[in-house]
Parts: C-alpha cells; structure tokens; sequence
C-alpha cells in the first residue's frame, strides 16, 4: 500500500502566495497611496481570491477535459514531464498556458480589488449602508479604471517573475 | 475512578433549562425514543438527535473557551451528515473547512439574540481573509483526493520512481508495489492455457505464429489482441474496472525448438512515466510458458508472471 501525498505542491503554493503578497503589497502601497496595512491587507486577499478561482478553474476543467488532456495533466503533477509530447510541443503549451493563466490572474485581480474597496472602504454616508453597498459593488463590477489595472498587470509582472525564477531553480534539476 | 464519574455525572446534570446539559439529554433521549420507531419517524428523530448533541457540544466549548469551536462544530455537522444521508467523505471533507469559516464567521453577522448586523469595516476584511484560506486549503484537499482517485483508477503508476516529482511525494506503506500487469499476464496465461487447449499440435504453431505476426496472417484476426482483450474482460468482471488496463501493452516471442515452444510474453506500461523509469523499467512484467504436444493434444505450462527489470529488448 502507498500513497501520493501533494505536500511539495502544499508547500510551492504557500511560498509563492507569500511572495506575491509580499511583492504586490509594496506595489499597492507606493501606487494606489494605500496605508502599509490596508495594502498587505488588499494583496492578501487579492492573492487568496486568484488561487481560488486557479484551483477551481483547475478543477472544473479537469472534470470536463478529454482524456489525453487528462493524462498530460496527470503526468506533468505526477512526474514533472508532458505525456506524449515533444519538448517542443511541452514548451509551446507551457507557455501558452502561462500566458492564459497570467491574464486571468490579473482579471480576476482587477476586479477583485474594486469589488475590495468597495466593500471595505468606509463611505462618508452611513445611513441606509445596505443599499449603498450593492450599489457601490454593483458599480465596482461595472466600471474599468485604467490606472489601477496598470498598477495590478505591474504588480503581477513584478510577483510571477520572481516566483517564474523560484519555480526554474526547482524545476531544472528535473531536467537530465 | 467512582469520584470523577460522578464528577462528570454531575456535571451532566442540567442546573437550569436554558443549558448545554438540556440539550445533551434532549438528544439523548431522541436517540432512545429513535430505537422504539419505524423508518420515517426514527430517521427524523436522528436527524433531531445529531441537531441536539451539535448545539450541546458547541455550547459546551463555548462555555470553556475551547479554541477552534468553529471546526470542532463544523466536523460535527460533517460527520452527523455522513452517518445520517451517507453523502461520500471526500465531499465532507472538502466542506468541513469553508463550513468552519462561515461559523467562525456568525458573531460578524448576528448579535446574542439573533439580530441581524452588518459586520464592521475591520470584520469584513478579516472576514474575507479567513473565509479565502479555508477556502483555498479545501481547494489544497481537493488536489489530494484527486490525485488519490488518479491512483485507484491507474494503480501501477505506484511502482514509478517519484524522487524527482516536483509536486507529489510518495509514501510507501508496504515494502513492495505490485503493477497490475502481473495480474494481466496470469489472465492471459490461463486463457492461453484454454484456447491451446482445444486445438491439435499443427494449429498450435499457426496460432502462435498469428500472435507473434498478426498481419502478415490477414484471414486470422489478431489471435495476441483478442486474447489481451479476452484477459481485460476477465479481470473487469472479477475485480473493479481500471482505466489503466488500455495502456498495458503485451507483446509475444516464441522460441521454436523440437516438439516445444517456448513462448514469452511481456507487458509493459505505455501510459505517463518518470523519466527514470525509462532506465530501469520497473513497470515491465513478464511470463514464460512452454507449449508441448501431450496425449490429449496440447499441454501449456506456465510459470506466474514476474517483475522483470531488465530494459525492453
């Protein structure tokens, strides 16, 4: 009897949330003129609510996904390679999906923090808050500020590349 | 020992109505009235039961300030649904975390007697931070049981090299792993046992020589195939139906010698593999079996299939 244990993966996903958090924490508190807490306060919960959505994307995906896409994803958690695959083709697809994968975290961001701020900046009016709030959320979802989706796709590039740089020192000592 | 049970019997004592101890016998005493009744009505009474004992315990850590109420409260709702609408553990499992987040999260929302509230500023932050980790740690959980069902469905994936996994360590329990091509090749063996059983010494040859080169023999189907597929069958109808069993390829070598062939057939795995297993092929198995004319007409002996370690030739 044995047993596959995800404890790297346990591990690898606090280190890297750690490190975002940390990194985006700094960028939000020099460009969107945040208070030192509330900034780590925004970049902990912007950070959370990314992993969440990843793992269920990851889930939801998989539970559709055809088999040979099955397999591949199997073999790359399981043993770090790509089943029936080509370096070429595993190198393509590594990226295209780092890619998707960077776009959809800096979405799921974007709007998270104005759903955010929203919800946990006070409001100067405090009568009727209920009413207030779906409003100010509802307005939140619905309007695109384009400086703070800079400071956010910023604060991103800043965390993947140095997290991209931890996973490279872990992943290559695979490579034979 | 008689001292602390009557501590304890004391302390089950309700002193006032409006107490953990009240509830605590309530579902007590549904439990026993659950045992005098017929489905329908006793199912309700366990339901009530568990609702009971729920709100006592939690009450009871309340009362004593017990850390982590909230998941000793939420494990016990969990549990209660487990023994009582039998919804599968893994499911609970993953429920038992965010469940927990949204009962730490109740004072926020209601006061005492039950009022509702919205929860301040500094709460809804927390709020967010506690409810994200609960939920990111079932999501963890849910990876873990999806690697689990990964390896009911393909089992001889255990017997891989994991060392250089970057996300998965393997522990081993047993001191060996068998790969279930060990099982496909004895299938095989018996069934190769029966079919050249039933045939003369001159259609033996044939047939082996159709499974050694299924096309260059059209007329005959791939006698090799039909048998793998055969031993598939065998083994889906005696044990749970793998998913990993189209990934094992057989292949056949017969030697021919006077009166005799000996014939070798070997399984190895096609499917997902370290690249260490590439060197040192721990998923390939093999058996031999010595094919003789006998009185009754063909007798095939073999040997229980075995791990081979040796590279494919």
């Amino acid at each position: 009897m044995a047993h596959l244990i995800p404890f790297p993966l346990i591990l690898l996903q606090s280190l890297t949330l750690l490190i975002s958090i940390a990194i985006e924490a700094i960028i939000y508190q020099s460009k969107l003129n945040l208070s030192h807490k509330r900034s780590v306060e925004f970049s902990i919960s912007m950070n959370l609510l990314s992993a969440i959505f990843l793992w269920a994307v990851f889930s939801i995906f998989l539970s559709f996904a055809p088999d040979p896409i099955k397999m591949r994803f199997m073999s790359y958690l399981l043993f770090s390679n790509l089943y029936d695959l080509n370096s070429f083709q595993a190198n393509l697809s590594f990226l295209l999906m780092f890619l998707f994968l960077f776009m959809f975290v800096c979405l799921i961001e974007f709007k998270g923090l104005d759903i955010l701020q929203a919800l946990l900046l006070s409001s100067p009016d405090s009568s009727d808050s209920e009413q207030f709030l779906v409003n100010r959320i509802n307005k939140a979802l619905l309007k695109t500020d384009v400086s703070k989706a800079s400071v956010i796709v910023l604060a991103n590039i800043c965390s993947n590349s140095v997290i991209l740089l931890i996973l490279l020192f872990k992943i290559l000592p695979t490579y034979d | 020992m008689i001292k602390n049970l009557q501590a304890l019997w004391n302390n089950l004592l309700p002193i006032q109505a409006y107490s953990w101890q009240s509830f605590f016998w309530t579902s007590l005493f549904s439990l026993v009235m659950a045992g005098l009744l017929t489905p329908i009505p006793r199912f309700i009474l366990f339901c009530l039961a568990a609702l009971f004992f729920i709100i006592s315990m939690t009450w009871l850590c309340l009362k004593n300030n017990v850390p982590l109420t909230p998941w000793i409260t939420s494990a016990l709702i969990c549990l209660a649904l487990f023994l009582l609408v039998n919804i599968p553990s893994q499911a609970l499992i993953l429920l038992w975390l965010p469940l927990a987040g949204t009962i730490a999260a109740y004072p926020c929302f209601f006061d005492k007697f039950c009022h509702f509230h919205a929860p301040t500023i500094i709460e809804r932050q927390k709020l967010v931070i506690l409810l994200g980790t609960q939920i990111l740690l079932s999501c963890l959980l849910q990876v873990n049981f999806l690697m689990q069902n990964w390896l009911d469905q393909y089992p001889s994936l255990l017997v891989d090299d994991f060392s250089r996994s970057v996300f998965v360590v393997k522990w081993q329990v047993t001191p060996r792993i068998d790969p279930q091509g060990l099982l496909l090749l004895d299938t095989m063996g018996e069934l190769l046992q029966r079919t050249l059983g039933g045939k003369n010494w001159t259609e033996t040859g044939e047939w082996l020589r159709g499974a050694v080169h299924p096309r260059e023999n059209e007329e005959q189907s791939d006698s090799l195939g039909a048998l793998r597929q055969e031993a598939i069958a065998k083994l889906e109808n005696r044990l749970n139906p793998l998913a990993e069993y189209p990934f094992w390829a057989i292949t056949i070598q017969v030697s021919e010698q006077p009166n005799l062939y000996l014939v070798t057939l070997l399984a190895d795995w096609t499917g997902p593999r370290s690249e260490r297993s590439r060197e040192q092929n721990p998923y390939l198995c093999e058996m031999i079996c010595q094919v003789e004319p006998s009185i009754q007409g063909v007798s095939t002996n073999c040997q229980r299939a075995r791990r081979n370690s040796l590279p494919p030739g």
